[in-house]
């Protein structure tokens, strides 16, 4: 009996994992090395109106072709208190160009003048339930989900963009009521791991 | 005389080399002109696969969806792989890419770009990471959002669904 109930829990663990978090969740908090070399938490951030977690990298072509759009997010929002981290997921060992050395120089290229860092125990993506890059989670000032998914609408053409879901989110947030959509797909790569 | 031979050869000769790369690679704007795709089909097994030249696992198993290909005629496996790539790749990256690994299979590129709509489309549990491999059987269809390692493991899931 013991032994059902046990595999019965293991179940439901790895259920809950794998969905990871909704609209409406808290957060978890993560401590993570910044491409400066700094650990980066969400508690460095106390006092942020918001925080935008996008977790991204360095190889995959539908993150890449987001960077400028992400810049211009900095520019944009950091001002008025929400604050970008962007995170690595990837097993830099599947992917060399996500290591850490090629993050440090991506950012500098870019011009990236948020943190991004690195997921590298690979423990950080599982608690979000992110599955690919780009892949946004928007927290409102609690650390609360309150929008999970795509930047916009058109990946590959920004020229086509009709819906800015990320932006329309933050100005949702902005004026006190919820984004909708709230969740939003697009395609991406898959998080890259050993198993 | 001389020129018409010269026409024909060039025909025979050229024509055919040039024009079988493009035409495998059919590019398409909305969805819901591959829609048919996933339509069940009592006479064949149908496989949807999604991928890219630049994603890594969607071409380490293109071999086994490939092999799907080789193996079965198109009336009972058909086999369509479709292409998120670049527009721009098309004639740079993904045509080659076709040569290069004597791709015989049906290639559609999507261009798409109105993604968060077309992915519930093709599956409400989709995240939108590829790969993406959807085995339409005779009466629905089931997608599977992983890199498939062998022909044995498709195989059993085409069976499951059958």
């Amino acid at each position: 009996m013991k032994f059902y109930s046990l595999i019965i829990g293991l179940l439901l663990a790895g259920s809950c994992l794998a969905q990871g978090l909704q609209v409406g969740d808290l957060a978890p908090d993560f401590e993570l090395q910044n491409i400066d070399g700094s650990m980066v938490s969400l508690d460095n951030y106390e006092g942020a109106n918001g925080y935008i977690i996008i977790f991204t990298c360095n190889h995959c072509p539908f993150a890449v072709m987001y960077e400028d759009r992400i810049n211009a997010l900095y520019d944009k929002y950091n001002s008025l208190g929400y604050q970008i981290i962007a995170i690595n997921p990837n097993d830099p060992e599947v992917k060399p160009q996500d290591s850490f050395v090629n993050m440090q120089i991506r950012a500098k290229e870019k011009g990236f003048q948020f943190p991004y860092i690195i997921d590298d125990k690979q423990e950080v993506y599982p608690q979000f339930g992110a599955t690919k890059t780009p892949h946004i989670y928007l927290l409102d000032q609690y650390k609360v989900v309150r929008y999970i998914g795509a930047i916009d609408d058109s990946a590959r053409d920004e020229t086509a963009v009709e819906e800015k879901y990320l932006e329309n989110a933050i100005e949702a947030l902005r004026h006190g009521i919820l984004p909708r959509p709230s969740v939003t797909k697009a395609i991406g790569c898959s998080i890259k791991t050993k198993s | 005389m001389k020129q018409f031979l010269f026409n024909f050869l060039f025909i025979v000769l050229l024509v055919p080399g040039t024009v079988s790369g493009q035409e495998q690679v059919q590019m398409v704007t909305q969805f819901d002109s591959i829609s048919y795709l996933f339509e069940p089909d009592a006479e064949k097994v149908q496989i949807v696969n999604f991928w890219a030249t630049w994603c890594a696992p969607c071409v380490r198993e293109l071999p086994y969806i490939e092999a799907l290909h080789d193996e079965y005629d198109d009336e009972e496996i058909k086999v369509t792989l479709v292409s998120l790539d670049l527009k721009r790749d098309r004639e740079k990256k993904v045509i080659p890419f076709l040569t290069k690994n004597e791709i015989q299979s049906d290639v559609l590129m999507l261009l798409d770009s109105k993604m968060n709509t077309w992915i519930d489309q093709v599956d409400p549990n989709w995240s939108g990471a590829i790969p993406l491999t959807c085995i339409v059987g005779k009466e629905n269809y089931e997608c599977y959002e992983q890199e498939f390692h062998s022909v044995d493991e498709i195989i059993t899931l085409i069976n499951k669904l059958n």
